[in-house]
């Protein structure tokens, strides 16, 4: 009965996320700045019928029941509406770009995670906490994506994976070290080391099943950290994923795929939130 | 202890190993890999539409350019109009019928003939007012326009009036095969879509039965094909040329042109002024929300012309434009010889001359602040769109000159859609700084900007009547170009209408941004021109030679 009430409980969350990112996202769009003008307005060729025409349907699209109920319409028709920047439906502009997004945001999880965590076993095994390792991920920290992602496309060196994988073990580093340096200083594991005890035994029977709440939380927070960083990312290095078509979206007032990005990224935090919620069970000594 | 820490360092350089390609990546990679022979460039976002009828975006513009037949061409380098498709054309002397002669055997890209049916189909489908094309207001009544096809080579248009540059206006609508529309899939011109990846690229292949040789029979276009990268990002796309990945860059940003001429001056070009303008008004619409103590400072023709006088534009120029600009008082540039007016008289910098003025219309300095006759401070700010460097330094410039004035401005930088909104919808801005593109030599281009019932008349949109006698003038004079077929007679009109604006300032002008390019030294045929495309208006022309 428990499982099944979880999962209930579950469900009524992510559905009352995404509706919140509906509306949210509906009323932000529709109240910037900007939503109902057009670009052809500027273009002295139309003519006052054409642009009679452009008033007439940026009228019609504007209301935000009109608004809502062609999102939802859109989404019953299983395409998630039509972009109004490029008139097709938005699945299809989000299907070939899932791929691309997803392989960066694999490939530079799975760098920061072996960089971050190596680092802080490295740190956090010595005697005193190394600076070696602290003033790098201190350094990383200060730096905003954009520019260390400028600075790479100026040095002509580094990708895209480069610069998420740093963002990411930097901030992952800080809280490594600091849940593994807690778990060696444990008076137990001080006395299993002082009897002789295998370092291999000791991080797989006591450091890493003590530390393992954390990391399953650190996990979903690096995978947030992550969607928050594609966007920049994506931008400047030209990447055609989801990042880049989320803010070709926002700068062209396009609701449709705003919202289902959105939608996308509330899920997919969502999942990782119930991710470290449960965390994996990991065999304690 | 030790032991563990050696396995972690070993494990760390292992791992850091396996991961190096990402730290080695460099950031020059392109969508897909060239084919050879090919043309890459990039542009700057997704074609909106392949189909030639609807285009009205730069980008598309340019994939029509390069895929269509046309019947006219504009010739870029010459500025003249040159038969494409037809062998030859006449316009009758009341300006109302067209004649076309196609030349023989002509073929669409998939083997089948192309005649005149095609032509009329063409032309009738841009007509249609379900198309949508913005080309057709460009005949003023398109639903009046008819089309005759007397043999399969002739085509006969019959306007139900005179059409002021209408030879040119064929040099925008493609020939399609008729019932066929295949959104450039299938074209008369040197290339046709072959694929498209949205937001990677657009690749053309050569047409095989495109009609044009070369002067020795060879058939052209040389190049084996041409991609388009969808591409924004300018430091990304000055490193792949830099790569040799691509072979040319259109409309370089001034500080990317210097950065350019340090590594590799042999492949910058400066085409000196182009056609377009870059300009700052205030804001005069009588229903603007704005005090009526500020409309009436806009409205005043003194404030305006001491305003134009206390801009140091050549500081513009060298400044925001690093000297690839070139200070301008009038809608026509130097570039455009057959209707620039180097005898008119505008206001040039003179700060003394513009404190004066202020003084005669009543504004008074008071603590270095300029005040009008009823003690309100002068000050107020300048939009202009983000994004562009430009003129974010002009508009700062700008502000710096009017302090010399005891003006306060603020400078305003707002996203596109933002802007528009301000600007066409709420009216709800005091003064804007931005620039208009001109694509087309011919004045007649600009009627929508001049005449004073224009939405598009930006200082006072669609007024019902002309607000003011000079406002008159210029309706009568834009009017009087656009009926006369007397060549003198139009030139004398839009001669008028740059001498009232340089009196007035409706539009403060402040300089023609110079037209700045690069191409690859093994890029062959190339002929740069002021008008777009600058450097693939000849695409058939171009061909590679040697290696990158």
């Amino acid at each position: 009965m428990r499982p099944a009430v979880a999962a209930v409980k579950w469900l009524a969350r992510t559905l009352a996320i995404v509706f919140l990112v509906l509306a949210g996202s509906t009323i932000l769009v529709r109240c910037a700045p900007g939503y109902l003008s057009d670009a052809r307005e500027m273009d002295s060729r139309y003519a006052d019928a054409a642009r009679a025409e452009l008033s007439a349907e940026a009228a019609r699209s504007g209301s935000m029941l009109h608004m809502l109920s062609s999102e939802v319409s859109g989404w019953t028709h299983g395409n998630a509406g039509i972009s109004r920047q490029y008139g097709i439906p938005v699945f299809e502009l989000i299907r070939p770009r899932l791929a691309v997004t997803g392989g960066l945001l694999l490939r530079s999880l799975g760098l920061a995670w072996v960089l971050a965590l190596s680092a802080a076993l490295l740190s956090s095994a010595g005697r005193n906490p190394s600076m070696l390792w602290q003033i790098p991920a201190t350094v990383l920290l200060a730096i905003p994506t954009a520019a260390m992602a400028t600075l790479c496309l100026l040095g002509d060196r580094g990708g895209p994976v480069f610069v998420m994988a740093l963002l990411l073990a930097a901030r992952d580093f800080k809280f490594l070290h600091r849940a593994l340096r807690k778990a060696w200083l444990d008076p137990h594991l001080l006395q299993a080391r002082a009897q002789g005890m295998r370092m291999y035994r000791l991080l797989v029977a006591h450091v890493l099943p003590a530390t393992s709440p954390q990391i399953s939380a650190l996990a979903s927070l690096s995978i947030v950290t992550a969607l928050s960083a594609l966007v920049p990312v994506e931008v400047i290095f030209n990447i055609p994923g989801l990042g880049q078509l989320a803010w070709n979206a926002a700068m062209n007032r396009d609701l449709p795929v705003l919202l289902a990005v959105t939608m996308m990224m509330a899920v997919a935090v969502t999942l990782a939130g119930m991710a470290s919620d449960h965390p994996p069970g990991w065999r304690s000594a | 202890m030790r032991t563990l820490k050696m396995r972690i360092w070993i494990a760390t350089f292992s791992i850091a190993a396996l991961f190096a390609p990402a730290l080695a990546h460099t950031c020059a990679a392109q969508a897909a890999p060239r084919m050879p022979g090919e043309l890459a460039w990039t542009i700057g976002y997704d074609p909106k539409t392949f189909d030639p009828a609807k285009v009205d975006d730069q980008e598309s513009e340019l994939v029509r350019y390069l895929t269509a037949g046309v019947l006219l061409r504009f010739d870029r380098f010459t500025q003249k109009i040159e038969p494409q498709l037809a062998e030859s054309w006449n316009l009758s002397p009341d300006g109302k019928t067209l004649t076309f002669k196609l030349y023989s055997g002509l073929q669409f890209s998939d083997g089948s003939s192309l005649t005149s049916k095609d032509v009329a189909w063409s032309i009738r489908r841009v007509l249609l007012p379900a198309t949508g094309a913005p080309v057709a207001e460009e005949f003023l009544s398109p639903s009046g326009v008819t089309i005759d096809t007397p043999d399969l080579r002739t085509v006969i248009v019959h306007l139900p009036q005179r059409v002021i540059g209408i030879g040119k206006i064929f040099d925008e609508i493609a020939i399609e095969p008729a019932s066929r529309p295949s959104e450039g899939r299938v074209t008369s011109g040197p290339f046709i879509v072959a694929e498209y990846r949205r937001s990677q690229y657009v690749r053309l292949r050569p047409n095989p039965h495109y009609a044009k040789h070369d002067a020795s029979g060879h058939p052209l276009p040389y190049a084996a094909g041409v991609r388009l990268d969808i591409l924004e990002n300018h430091e990304q796309e000055i490193r792949l040329f830099e790569h040799g990945e691509y072979d040319l860059i259109d409309s370089l940003p001034p500080d990317y042109f210097e950065l350019l001429k340090k590594k590799t001056p042999s492949s910058v070009r400066d085409l000196g002024p182009s056609l377009n303008t870059e300009q700052m008004w205030f804001n005069q619409a009588p229903q603007a929300p704005l005090p009526a103590w500020e409309k009436a400072w806009f409205q005043s023709r003194s404030f305006r012309v001491a305003v134009s006088q206390a801009i140091h534009r050549a500081d513009l120029a060298r400044i925001a434009y690093l000297g690839h600009a070139t200070p301008a008082y009038s809608f026509v540039s130097p570039a455009n010889a057959a209707w620039y007016d180097s005898k008119i008289v505008a206001p040039r910098a003179d700060v003394a001359a513009a404190k004066a003025g202020l003084a005669n219309a009543g504004f008074r300095f008071h603590d270095g602040v300029l005040q009008d006759s009823a003690g309100h401070p002068v000050r107020f700010s300048i939009l202009t769109n983000a994004g562009n460097d430009a003129r974010l330094k002009m508009a700062t410039l700008i502000q710096q000159d009017l302090a010399a004035l005891g003006i306060q401005v603020t400078v305003v930088p707002l996203d596109f859609p933002a802007l528009i909104e301000r600007l066409m919808h709420t009216q709800d801005y005091e003064a804007c700084l931005l620039g208009l593109e001109n694509v087309d030599p011919d004045p007649n281009a600009m009627m929508n900007i001049w005449l004073s019932n224009s939405p598009n008349h930006q200082w006072d949109p669609s007024e019902k009547t002309p607000a003011t006698s000079w406002e008159a003038e210029i309706d009568r004079a834009m009017n009087r170009q656009a009926s006369s077929s007397n060549d003198a007679e139009r030139k004398q009109a839009v001669d008028r209408v740059q001498q009232i604006v340089a009196d007035e300032q409706p539009f403060i002008y402040l300089v023609y941004p110079n037209v700045l390019v690069a191409f690859s030294p093994q890029l062959k045929g190339i002929q740069p021109a002021v008008l777009e495309p600058e450097l693939v208006w000849n695409a058939e022309s171009l061909r590679l030679e040697g290696t990158r």
